[in-house]
Formats: C-alpha cells, structure tokens, sequence
C-alpha cells in the first residue's frame, strides 16, 4: 500500500468516525451518506485485496461505482423537493442499475478485466446533472442559515467537485495510456480528488449534525 | 515522465479547479444575495401584516365604540330624558319639602343626560370626523375638567389645517389612550396638552405631573396602552416617543409629517 492509499483509507476512516458519532442526530439523506462511507470502505478494501489475490480489481470497480451512485442518488432523492425530480432520479437510477449490468456483461466485461469508464461517465454526468439542479433548489429556495454551514452546501459541492473531475480523470488517463508507460503524475490528481471529496462529505455531516433548523432537514 | 505531460496535468486540473471554485463562489454570492432578499421580503411582509392587524382592530374597536356611542345616544340618554320629564311632572304635584328633592334628583339626571351625551360624541368616529381633532381634544379637556379629576391645560401653536380624517381619528384615540393612562395610573394633578402645527410636521405633546414609571418596564409587553400609543403613531406614519421616570411625571410626544403619504 502506498503513502496515497494510506491518506485515502485514512481519510475514509475520519469520515466514518464522524458518520457513526453524528449518526443519530443527521437528516435522512446524510444518513444515507454517512452509510456510504463504510460501503466505500469496504469496497476499497476488497478491491485491494482482488488486486493482490486475482490481479484485477475491475470487478470491484464496476460494483463501487453503481453502489455509490445507488447511494448519492438517493442522498438527492431526499434532498429534492419536486415530486417529479425525485421520480425523475428513482427512473434514472433503476435505468443506470440496468445499464451497469449489461456494460459488466456485454459492453465493457468484467470476465476481460475491463475498466468501466463507460458506467463511470454515466453515473458522473448524472451526479453532475443532479449537482446542478441541486444548486438551482438551493437558489430558488434559500434558507436563513449561512451557506457554509449547511451541509447539503458542503455535499452538493463535493459532488460537482468529484463528477466534473471525474471526466478530466478519465480523459487523462486515457491520453497517458496512449503516450506514456508508468507515468503516475495522474493518479496524483485522481487521489487529490478523492481526498476532498471524502473531506467535504465531512464537512457536509458535521454542518447536518450542526444544523438545527433548516428546509432540507 | 515527459515534462509536456507533467504540464498538461497541472494545467488541465488547475483550469479545473479555478472553474469550479468560480462557480461556487459564484453561487455563495448568488445565495447570499437570496437570503438578503428574501429577509427583506420577508420583513416587509411581516411589517405589513403588522399594520393590517393594527388596523383591523382599530376598525373593530371603532365599530364598538361607535356602537356604544349608539346605545348611550338612542337609548340611555332617551331613558333618562323620559324620567327627568317624569321628575318634572311629580314635581308639579307635590309638597314643597319633597318637590326641592324631586327637583334636585331631576338636576342630576339632566347632568348625566349631558355627561353621556358629550361621552357618546367622543366616543363616536363620525362626531369627530365632523368636528375635527382641535374641537373634540377640547370638548374633551372640558369634560374633563368639569369633573376636577384633573387640571387639564391645552395650548395650541401655529395655524391648524386638516390631517385628514383616519390620521385625525387615530391621533384623538391616542389622545384619549394618554389621558385614559394618566387618569387612571399617574395620579397627576396638572396635565399640559400641547398642538403644534408646523408647515412641515404636526406634533401632539403630552404631559403630566403624575408618579412617572420607568420605561423601561413596558419594553417588553406588547399589549400595553403605551406600546398601542407607539404602533398607532407608526400606523399613521408619524412616531411616537415616550418619556417618563419615577416620580417625574410623563411626556407622551407623537410628531408626524402632514406631507408624507400613508396608505392607513
């Protein structure tokens, strides 16, 4: 495990200490994000482990991504407040559930060890759809509290923050595949993104937990 | 690794991230401009319920008012001139000892036929519409100090002109509110009422020699007569200021701009 692996798992960690001390006093949606933390956990750890034991780990990767986006999905599903937007995420995530299954079977295989940028594009595009759409509530329907102490702030700007790096990731890593052979400069930014990411998911359950009032609560 | 890739990752994310951080600092000052927005909405509204509730009492309580000034005019008054006319018919018939008693009672009744009749004309809107807010502060003062409850001096300074009839009336219940206070919880011996009509701002002072409070007690209390006197000042657009320390009596000063437009 590398010193990057080792900040990861041990921001992770931090994140779900706050998530099990917060637990009892967060909103719906920021349990469920909270509960994401342990799934992210555990699945990074299997992965590690499939990468020791099967040298592969794209199993892992196909099933994290759909579970994660199972789970911010949901986070949305509450944070919305139209009923046709909460249909309209429900839809979605039941199509992209399909559509994992048959990019690991058909489109991009998980038996051939394959990467699955497709389901990542997908699930990112929508979290970014999602993200903004989230922001444009938070406009229409502003609450009396300061910005940076609400929570949904703190985890919709994670979201755009990951979802949109997510795509340089991905583009990036692409080019290096094609020009370089072990450069890992990339995989610098790729971990910068995860570690504010699981930070400001952080950030996002102690302003919840914080929170005593508020429309989304 | 090549330094042309090492550049292309560092531009790439930096761009990146400058635009994202642009964007939320974009949308916190967005957000924030919401907030104030709706605060203000918010207090406008807020303020204006306020003056709507005000106003539907001050009609409900009109409407009573007006409503005993009805039944002491139509109805008690008319009682008490039947039995006065009755006084005067025994009168005719009867020994002179109890005739001087007879009489006397009649006297009596005829004072409490004026007394309500000059209660019922300050007590009704269209009285002191018609009469105007000088007339009926005066007619007042001088019911007041046929009953020596209490000295009631008024002065008035410059060339009345109208304040229109809803300001007029919503400054006599203010009147009658101080005069009702100092009547009853001051027991003052001289109160000074004072009009000032300038071009540009009515004033209506006043002031009594009575026990005083602290003003600081009525902060709090919302319903209090003095808190009335302060929200009725501002329904009419005018202010009202209210000074008073124990054993210094009281100034009640409501000042109000003529000029300015009130929707009340």
């Amino acid at each position: 495990m590398n010193i990057q692996e080792i900040i990861s798992f041990l921001l992770l960690f931090i994140v779900l200490v706050i998530g099990v001390v917060c637990y009892s006093k967060l909103t719906t949606p920021f349990r469920l994000l909270a509960l994401s933390i342990p799934a992210t956990l555990i699945l990074d750890l299997i992965s590690k482990v499939s990468s020791h034991l099967y040298k592969t780990n794209a199993w892992v990767l196909h099933l994290e991504c759909l579970v994660l986006y199972v789970f911010y999905s949901s986070v949305y599903y509450h944070l919305f407040q139209r009923r046709t937007t909460k249909k309209v995420v429900l839809v979605l995530t039941l199509a992209v559930v399909v559509f994992a299954v048959i990019n690991a079977l058909f489109l991009q295989p998980v038996v051939k060890k394959t990467f699955p940028s497709y389901l990542y594009l997908v699930t990112n595009t929508m979290l970014v759809i999602y993200s903004l759409l989230l922001f444009k509530q938070m406009l229409l329907y502003p609450v009396s509290i300061r910005i940076t102490s609400q929570g949904v702030f703190w985890f919709n700007t994670s979201m755009l923050f990951f979802s949109t790096t997510m795509f340089l990731n991905l583009g990036l890593i692409n080019y290096y595949a094609k020009l370089t052979k072990g450069d890992d400069a990339i995989y610098y930014f790729w971990y910068g993104s995860y570690y504010i990411l699981y930070i400001l998911t952080g950030v996002a359950l102690l302003c919840n937990y914080k929170e005593k009032e508020s429309k989304y609560a | 690794m090549p330094d042309e890739n090492v550049r292309i990752v560092v531009f790439s994310s930096a761009a990146l991230f400058a635009f994202i951080a642009f964007f939320i600092i974009y949308f916190v000052i967005l957000y924030r401009n919401r907030q104030l927005k709706n605060k203000k909405e918010q207090e406008r509204l807020q303020a204006a319920f306020k003056q709507e509730l005000l106003k539907t009492q001050l009609e409900v309580q009109e409407q009573t008012l007006n409503y005993v000034s009805t039944e002491i005019h139509d109805n008690i008054t008319q009682v008490l001139s039947f039995v006065k006319l009755t006084l005067g018919n025994i009168a005719g018939g009867i020994e002179e000892e109890k005739k001087g008693k007879v009489l006397e009672t009649r006297e009596l009744v005829a004072q409490s036929i004026t007394d309500l009749r000059d209660l019922s004309k300050s007590l009704s809107f269209e009285h002191i519409a018609s009469q105007g807010l000088i007339r009926t502060i005066e007619k007042e003062v001088e019911r007041i100090n046929k009953s020596d409850l209490i000295e009631v001096a008024l002065e008035q300074e410059g060339n009345s002109y109208s304040l229109g009839e809803q300001r007029e009336l919503v400054l006599f219940r203010i009147f009658q509110e101080s005069l009702n206070n100092t009547l009853k919880y001051a027991e003052a011996k001289h109160l000074k009422i004072m009009l000032q009509y300038d071009t540009d701002l009515f004033t209506l002072m006043l002031e009594d020699d009575g026990s005083g409070f602290s003003t600081e007690s009525i902060e709090n209390k919302n319903g209090s007569g003095l808190r009335n006197i302060e929200n009725r000042a501002a329904m009419i657009g005018g202010a009202a200021t209210i000074n008073s320390s124990p054993g210094k009596g009281c100034k009640i000063k409501v000042i109000l701009n003529p000029l300015k437009q009130q929707l009340y």
